[in-house]
């Protein structure tokens, strides 16, 4: 007998141990590569930021009067589907910023525009018991609870799309709360300005898949002037960031504000409003 | 005692085979349940420090060595924590953190984990500037080579 049990139970035992503790888990990790970097997935629950997060550095870098701020007008009266995702978008920003300010009838007054615009979207049924939750906590000024019940309804409104095969309308809804984002740091950036407070805004990647995914969007979507000049915009924004990687300099940063003020303004606009046949070209800086 | 040789090491072989005795019982949506239930108690844990956990999560069936790398975008100055949580037969979970040129960024760890079935992972870092980074999640060991279902998310502060 050539191998004995003893050594061949060692041995097998030793590839066993070798498998269990193998050098992967130690080595330290290596850089990713282009081709990795561009294969990340883009997952729109965790990859687009929520509103507060955005808000939590801002007010480490300034110290804004929430309170002072537009804190945004009523809900659109629209057929426009797409109109109606994004003012869903821009409204859950507004609630945050209600938050902020600690308005507990402003976020009152946001949830029943939400509800209002996810009726008109054939989604309110199932988000009416999130409607009264924020109307509760809005009553009991728990700031904490609001900020994780306003993020709670944008999830459930867009659970339901994708449930209903409106998946498309999601990137609207990330795209007009992310432009109410920007429009609302931009204002309070420019009214203290500072570079650091600037560089905050700097996420050109961001706006740069958001206005791609809008261009796969179905045909009657991808071209509804809004969306274009909502696409136009986001591409401005990412080019203009693009270009200045340490923040914006004050100037660019004001037209950029009132650039992305008047796409708002179309997106919040009822259909009788003049705002809203208007498409809202990006000014050249 | 050739017979005999080859019956042992057949029977070692089957002995090292990991065992699946955790995908039976499961259906896919316990697996969730449980993925989702061990983070939060983990998250739990990060909470009482002033964070606040994301209500948006993500649940992924995770195969061993077969990671998924995920885009997201943070804020120069937020503190995050990134929590991931599997059921069985997940073992051990690992989160890499990238910054937006691709290199490896050496979060923090957590000191205590609560104990529960199945693995979790917590790691943390201040982003230094506001940008794209990239989130690598990955089953370093399982008691199968089934997928586990996990979940991710993330807190802020």
């Amino acid at each position: 007998m050539l191998i004995s049990l003893r050594t061949l139970s060692i041995f097998l035992f030793l590839v066993q141990l070798g498998y269990a503790f193998g050098s992967k888990k130690n080595s330290p990790p290596s850089s990713l590569n282009t081709g990795q970097m561009q294969g990340a997935l883009y997952v729109d629950a965790l990859s687009v930021p929520s509103p507060g997060e955005f808000f939590a550095s801002i007010n480490k870098v300034s110290r804004p009067n929430w309170t002072t701020l537009d804190h945004g007008g009523n809900a659109p009266v629209t057929t426009n589907r797409a109109q109606l995702a994004l003012a869903i978008g821009v409204f859950v920003t507004n609630g945050f910023i209600a938050v902020e300010a600690q308005d507990g009838q402003q976020v009152k007054n946001m949830g029943r525009d939400m509800m209002a615009l996810s009726k008109a979207l054939g989604v309110s049924q199932t988000i009416l018991s999130r409607g009264n939750n924020l109307v509760d906590f809005a009553d009991d000024d728990q700031w904490d609870p609001l900020r994780n019940e306003l993020e709670a309804t944008e999830n459930e409104v867009k659970s339901t799309m994708l449930g209903q095969q409106d998946h498309y309308l999601i990137t609207l809804i990330s795209a007009g709360s992310w432009l109410r984002e920007i429009e609302i740091a931009s204002e309070i950036i420019v009214n203290h300005y500072s570079q650091r407070g600037a560089a905050l805004l700097q996420e050109p990647a961001l706006a740069f898949h958001l206005a791609s995914e809008l261009e796969s969007l179905p045909e009657k979507l991808r071209t509804d002037p809004l969306v274009l000049n909502v696409k136009e915009t986001l591409n401005h924004l990412a080019t203009l960031q693009k270009k200045e990687p340490y923040g914006l300099t004050k100037e660019d940063l004001g037209v950029l504000q009132l650039e992305i003020k008047k796409i708002v303004a179309s997106i919040s606009a009822s259909d009788a409003s003049p705002l809203s046949s208007k498409p809202a070209l990006p000014p050249a800086l | 005692m050739m017979k005999k040789i080859v019956y042992l090491f057949l029977g070692l072989l089957v002995a090292t085979i990991p065992s699946q005795a955790g995908e039976g019982p499961f259906a896919l949506s316990d697996n969730v349940a449980v993925a989702k239930e061990n983070g939060r108690r983990l998250a739990q844990a990060i909470t009482h420090d002033g964070f606040r956990v994301r209500e948006s999560d993500w649940v992924v069936s995770l195969k061993p060595q077969e990671p998924h790398l995920l885009r997201v975008t943070l804020f120069a100055g937020n503190q995050y924590w990134f929590i991931a949580a599997a059921s069985p037969p997940a073992l051990v979970l690992q989160i890499t953190l990238y910054d937006s040129t691709g290199k490896p960024i050496k979060g923090d760890r957590l000191k205590e984990e609560p104990a529960v079935s199945g693995a979790r992972t917590a790691v943390g870092l201040t982003a230094p500037h506001s940008g794209n980074y990239f989130v690598k999640l990955e089953l370093l060991k399982s008691q199968g080579k089934l997928p586990a279902e996990t979940y991710l998310a993330y807190a802020y502060k």
